[in-house]
């Protein structure tokens, strides 16, 4: 191959770069575009909102990644694809440093009426299939040339390959899709819960199948931090209520910067032997917490709230005030369902004593947080009735073991202890 | 919005308010004398939303320390009646 | 077509047979091949009926009558030489390579080599380090050659009338864990000696392999089947010219592919077709080709040693069940 990444990046022409229907999720396969925000032409900057889509998540506001010049508008709503589904074009502000994405032959423009993008035939972009390969995306090589041929943009998908790549397999769904699109161009709630029912099985079925799960907890004295939030929220408005879950979360994310083996993802890897002795842990700076929230209509989402160790206990409580109504309303964005380093269920609010949580892969660990109770508990040879929770934790072997999971525990008890600090 | 509120427009005010947190929720679904975030089925942070959203409406800022006066439909019909009459909004 | 069951001993020597019977011109010339009947045992009972100067005893120098065997050949006959093992052929390479591959070519197609040598190959007997290899891509290597790996009893018999047809020098290797392993003999050959043949259809993933290997990947493919993995078996038949055409089809079809080959790992015929399959069925694939060899020690002496150096049936389905794992 003669072409290199540093070529591209000098070409004078603008970069062009796909924008597609992302996953928001192992459990997402497919998501309908309901309005775009920008039209051809249009700037762009990295993290603005693009276009609403309608997911088996709800509505979630799409973002764009990069900034630059809208090129190319590929679809138009109201039209369900499968992930992956090239929607958009962007030329590029700034060149990328990383290596250049592909561009793989586009497909002719479609509207309402005319049939859906996939089935169309490619524009006489000559592509070489070179180009494919350079791209960052692992896949293999029979999965590579099916999306050229079938317009499928690999980015975003997830692989159930060695080091995640992409196999043939893993794009079948997405064929037999979209085979079936001219049918199923546009249907929504219908069978929108059973999908979702479905997604959620096979993603818990293949995390309780791969990850070997353990689990503890501890029984964490919160009278203190009771006494506290109830001080904090005697006398202020409603909006600046704080509850127990900020300190919980506020309290996880300065134990996850002590205990960052928890923080992180668990890579699949390919190796020279058939073991998987090439699978390792990537540890994560940022800590992104997901928040497993339940959809009123069933189903649920986990959103995440962004950096949690560095916001305030006011900032944190806006998010979740922010993302708990935008999981009910919609408008959830792209980045938040997709890129959490560990995961919060907090059952207790619906009334669990406790809760052990399947690992959202490939992330590592899910924290569980229990219904607060009060017991009767023996202080200085006295008996003293305390508020507790349950706090539990599933963990995945492969990377923790049991001392450091009961360390970490500990150290996020110590910390609920002194909410002043947090 | 009128300075004056009757009984009907603070009910509808209420059930908007919920609306926020949980639009599935309709009147007819709500026993008015039952803890209203078991009836609506309204985690923390929903009931929150709730109040944010009352407080956008009405101008009535309700402290945690009134939680307990605003736990039913009727309680809280009861505590905005009374808060509007005495400080009606402008 | 009606059939015959031999063993693979009884089919090469039927081939001989009726090679000595088609055409005059030929003669089986090698060490022991007369009054002991072959090393063997391929050739018994062939110097009684065929006569002195039909079978030939030689002395222990394989320069020696392999080079008469090229000399033979240059002077209209059609030599059959055996060498022992493909160990002993090395002492007749310079023969081989520097005479009957080239001198075609260094004549400029005045004279060509109709040479045919047999040769055993292949361990599992006990018959330690100089007795047992699998040297088939020594030959393969060469221009000027063409190598056959008969796997089956109906190619044991016909391969060595197609390569007494063919113009050139044709070495042919015959798997010593085959010689007393009975099976059926077609009477006509399925198909021309350089074809590779699909011995078991399959769709999953490709068994490729030749020679002794054979039967280890088709029972290998009936395990599969079992743990529901659709196996296809590839025989090469002929090692050079590889049936590259074969090869591509059936990894274009299965797009995953497992080389058995009982040579040592580096620098075997399994990275000659492994990197056959990524110049020419790359984006077919969707694993990375596994090759399984032999260990790369001298063959051992000792039975339990012998048989750990060497590709066995569960190593292949335990391979088989990897590239599949993502699937």
């Amino acid at each position: 191959m003669t072409s290199t990444p540093s070529d591209k990046v000098k070409s004078s022409v603008a970069e062009l770069e796909d924008i597609t229907m992302p996953s928001l999720g192992a459990d997402m396969t497919e998501g309908t575009l309901t309005q775009w925000l920008v039209k051809e032409g249009d700037k762009v900057n990295s993290g603005d909102i693009i276009a609403v889509l309608e997911t088996q998540k709800g509505a979630i506001d799409m973002e764009v990644y990069s900034s630059g010049t809208i090129t190319e508008i590929l679809v138009e709503p109201v039209i369900e694809v499968p992930v992956g589904t090239i929607l958009a074009r962007i030329a590029l502000a700034e060149p990328s440093n990383k290596i250049v994405k592909s561009v793989v032959p586009a497909v002719d423009k479609v509207n309402e009426t005319s049939v859906p993008v996939v089935e169309t035939s490619p524009v006489n972009k000559q592509v070489n299939v070179l180009d494919v390969k350079i791209s960052d995306v692992k896949a293999s090589p029979i999965a590579r040339r099916l999306a050229k041929e079938q317009q499928i943009n690999l980015t975003g998908i997830i692989g159930n390959g060695p080091q995640g790549a992409i196999l043939l397999n893993d794009l079948t769904p997405l064929l037999t899709d979209k085979k079936q699109l001219n049918s199923k161009k546009l249907k929504f709630a219908g069978t929108t819960e059973q999908n979702m029912r479905n997604a959620i099985a096979v993603a818990m079925t293949k995390s309780k199948q791969e990850i070997p799960h353990f689990y503890l907890s501890v029984e964490v004295d919160i009278t203190s931090a009771q006494q506290w939030l109830q001080q904090q929220n005697q006398t202020s408005p409603p909006e600046d209520h704080v509850i127990l879950l900020a300190l919980l979360l506020k309290a996880l994310a300065n134990s996850l910067v002590k205990y960052p083996k928890l923080n992180g993802f668990y890579q699949k890897d390919i190796s020279q032997s058939d073991l998987p002795q090439g699978d390792h842990f990537e540890q994560v700076s940022a800590i992104h917490i997901g928040n497993v929230i339940s959809l009123r209509q069933g189903g649920l989402v986990v959103p995440a709230i962004h950096d949690v160790d560095k916001l305030s206990i006011t900032e944190l409580m806006q998010g979740l005030r922010d993302i708990t109504e935008r999981s009910r309303s919609g408008h959830l964005r792209s980045s938040e369902l997709m890129d959490a380093t560990v995961t919060v269920t907090n059952m207790g609010e619906r009334g669990a004593d406790s809760v052990f949580g399947i690992i959202y892969p490939p992330q590592v660990a899910i924290l569980g947080f229990g219904k607060v109770r009060d017991i009767v508990k023996v202080v200085n040879d006295d008996m003293v009735i305390a508020q507790v929770l349950t706090l539990s934790l599933s963990a995945d072997h492969r990377v923790i073991d049991g001392m450091l999971a009961a360390k970490f525990l500990n150290y996020l008890a110590k910390k609920l202890q002194k909410p002043e600090c947090l | 919005m009128s300075s004056t509120y009757t009984q009907q427009n603070i009910q509808q005010i209420i059930i908007e308010a919920i609306q926020e947190a949980a639009p599935e929720i309709e009147q007819e679904d709500i026993n008015m004398d039952e803890d209203i975030r078991e009836e609506c089925d309204l985690d923390s942070m929903d009931f929150i939303n709730y109040l944010i959203a009352l407080k956008k409406s009405t101008g009535v800022s309700i402290a945690e320390g009134d939680y307990s006066q605003v736990n039913t439909f009727n309680k809280m019909l009861n505590y905005l009646s009374a808060q509007l009459s005495k400080n009606p909004q402008a | 077509m009606s059939e015959q069951v031999l063993t693979y001993r009884e089919a090469l020597r039927a081939g001989i047979e009726q090679a000595l019977i088609d055409d005059d011109r030929v003669f089986l010339m090698g060490e022991d091949v007369g009054c002991y009947g072959g090393c063997y045992g391929v050739s018994k009972g062939l110097l009684e009926r065929y006569g002195e100067h039909k079978i030939i005893d030689t002395p222990l120098c394989e320069s020696g009558f392999v080079g008469v065997g090229v000399g033979a050949a240059l002077g209209g006959m059609r030599p059959i030489i055996e060498v022992m093992t493909v160990n002993f052929s090395l002492l007749a390479m310079d023969q081989i390579v520097n005479s009957a591959a080239t001198l075609r070519h260094m004549s400029g197609g005045q004279v060509n080599v109709p040479l045919v040598i047999r040769m055993a190959c292949g361990a599992g007997l006990q018959l330690a380090a100089q007795h047992s290899h699998s040297w088939e891509n020594f030959y393969a290597h060469i221009p000027g050659l063409k190598v056959l790996s008969p796997a089956t009893h109906t190619d044991a018999k016909h391969m060595l009338i197609q390569a007494l047809a063919d113009p050139d020098p044709v070495v042919i290797f015959e798997h010593v864990m085959l010689l007393n392993t009975r099976g059926d003999v077609l009477e006509n050959s399925e198909v021309s000696m350089e074809k590779a043949l699909v011995r078991q259809q399959g769709t999953d993933v490709s068994l490729i392999t030749y020679g002794g290997s054979l039967h280890k990947a088709l029972s290998a493919a009936k395990q599969l089947k079992k743990l529901n993995i659709s196996a296809e078996v590839l025989d090469l038949r002929c090692l050079r010219p590889l049936d590259t055409k074969a090869i591509v089809a059936s990894v274009t079809k299965t797009h995953r592919a497992i080389i058995i080959d009982e040579a040592w790992l580096t620098g075997s015929l399994a990275g000659e077709i492994s990197a056959i399959i990524m110049e020419q069925a790359f984006w077919h694939l969707d694993a990375p080709v596994k090759r399984l060899c032999t260990v790369e020690v001298p063959i051992p002496y000792p039975s339990h040693l012998e048989q750990a150096a060497l590709p066995q049936v569960e190593q292949i389905v335990t391979a088989a069940q990897n590239i599949m794992v993502a699937r």
